[in-house]
């Protein structure tokens, strides 16, 4: 994900008005517990049930797209260590782990969190179920045709890559691959035609970008995408001429 | 057929969006909102604890990467994901995640009327999560003694044995060796 100067300087601003950051820095009282290097777990005040837990990083992200590769990995570790600690202090034998990524989908606050949600029938609690109902096959085929070029691309580049599938399995993707990757991706390929020095950075940086990729030569892969672009205009240049000389 | 309900899922790949040896994806039947995928485990596990972390991570991975693309394809407000844990998956016998798309004022609401616990209740509760929390760092750094535990004692009853066989031959040795001397001795005498 790309982050303009101005969401850096929004993201700061939220840090400081953040009640977790506070809490996480002993500023405030809070019921921990959970404490590694990269997460902290406390009781949420206003818990939907007895023993909601509040799995966080005690870095400040907004939401989960923004997490780093080690501290995303230890996220999940813990979150099915600490789930059966919950069930196991809590005598119950169920839980819903929740992520809100944005206001509407529920985030009460900037700091990102997973809450870990015990469960028993007749808790009220039902909706976290997310159990749906029937939708029509021509209303799924259109939301298919919407999404799934895309979410099918995104997944296996993204996947290899971090070598979670034996495909690619960190092994290079072929150009081929890459290029499609990007074609997938507009707001990517936009800034490669427009703002070859920034991709360039965050080709670097940017956790999902640098293992996509790692050990590319970027300078060729700009070439490779403007070069896809160009041969329209000499065919549009050529009838032209075809209908001068004409 | 398959009695398990998520593996006639997988087996019939309906709707699906992506698959790999690990997991699909797909749109599932009953849908919670326009734009929900499901990201189902293909291991057929009775519990959420036998997941190995590699394949949690796995499926969390899959569920965020599929929660940026929804974001964008259908110009989302916001995303939520959602697993239940325990009874459910003893049933279903299969880890999945459901990945949602959401706009503000949409029909879909998550948020829970909180439940006012008392101070002391909570610090109850408080103390009683923290200390099974405070046995995880434990039981790993415990497993790794266990294994050093074991790796030892097979070493020192390997050694032992060895020990105890170059004694008996030390033993036999001396025996044979005293009895030579005495020999050696009595054929010096006159």
């Amino acid at each position: 994900m790309q982050l303009s100067p101005e969401q850096q300087k929004a993201i700061e601003q939220q840090k400081e008005q953040c009640i977790f950051c506070q809490i996480i820095a002993g500023k405030m009282e809070t019921k921990k517990v959970y404490e590694d290097k990269l997460l902290i777990g406390i009781l949420d005040i206003n818990p939907a049930s007895k023993g909601h837990v509040l799995l966080m990083p005690k870095e400040h992200y907004p939401i989960m797209p923004l997490i780093p590769e080690e501290t995303f990995r230890q996220l999940v570790d813990k979150t099915k260590d600490i789930d059966r600690c919950v069930k196991d202090a809590m005598l119950c034998k169920e839980t819903t782990i929740f992520i809100a990524n944005g206001a509407a989908a529920g985030q009460q606050s900037s700091h990102f969190m997973l809450h870990i949600i015990p469960r028993e029938k007749g808790d009220g609690l039902d909706m976290l179920d997310a159990k749906g109902k029937e939708t029509s096959e021509e209303e799924t085929k259109g939301v298919m045709g919407k999404i799934a070029r895309h979410i099918k691309a995104l997944l296996t580049q993204n996947l290899a890559s971090m070598g979670f599938t034996a495909q690619q399995g960190g092994e290079t993707l072929t150009k081929e691959q890459l290029l499609n990757a990007i074609d997938s991706n507009p707001q990517l390929k936009e800034m490669i035609l427009h703002k070859p020095e920034e991709f360039k950075r965050l080709a670097k940086q940017h956790p999902q970008l640098s293992s996509l990729f790692k050990g590319k030569d970027l300078d060729a892969i700009i070439g490779e995408v403007k070069a896809r672009l160009t041969p329209k205009k000499p065919s549009k240049l050529r009838l032209d001429k075809i209908i001068k000389e004409k | 057929m398959s009695e398990c309900k998520y593996c006639e899922i997988i087996e019939n790949r309906h709707n699906l969006l992506y698959e790999d040896e690990k997991i699909i994806a797909i749109v599932p039947e009953r849908q919670a909102t326009k734009g929900h995928v499901q990201i189902i485990s293909k291991a057929h596990h009775k519990n959420v604890q036998k997941i190995d972390e590699k394949e949690l991570e796995h499926a969390f991975y899959a569920a965020s990467f599929s929660a940026s693309s929804l974001f964008e394809t259908l110009e989302a407000h916001g995303t939520n994901i959602l697993a239940n844990t325990g009874s459910i998956i003893k049933e279903e016998g299969h880890f999945h995640l459901d990945v949602i798309a959401r706009k503000s004022g949409d029909d879909l609401n998550f948020i829970w009327t909180p439940n006012k616990v008392p101070e002391e209740e909570m610090k109850s509760v408080q103390s009683k999560i923290k200390d099974k929390c405070d046995l995880l760092g434990h039981e790993k750094k415990k497993e790794i003694v266990d294994l050093d535990k074991k790796k030892i004692e097979k070493i020192e009853a390997e050694t032992g044995k060895e020990e105890k066989e170059e004694k008996q031959e030390k033993t036999k040795e001396l025996a044979e060796g005293k009895e030579s001397y005495l020999i050696r001795q009595l054929k010096r005498m006159p």
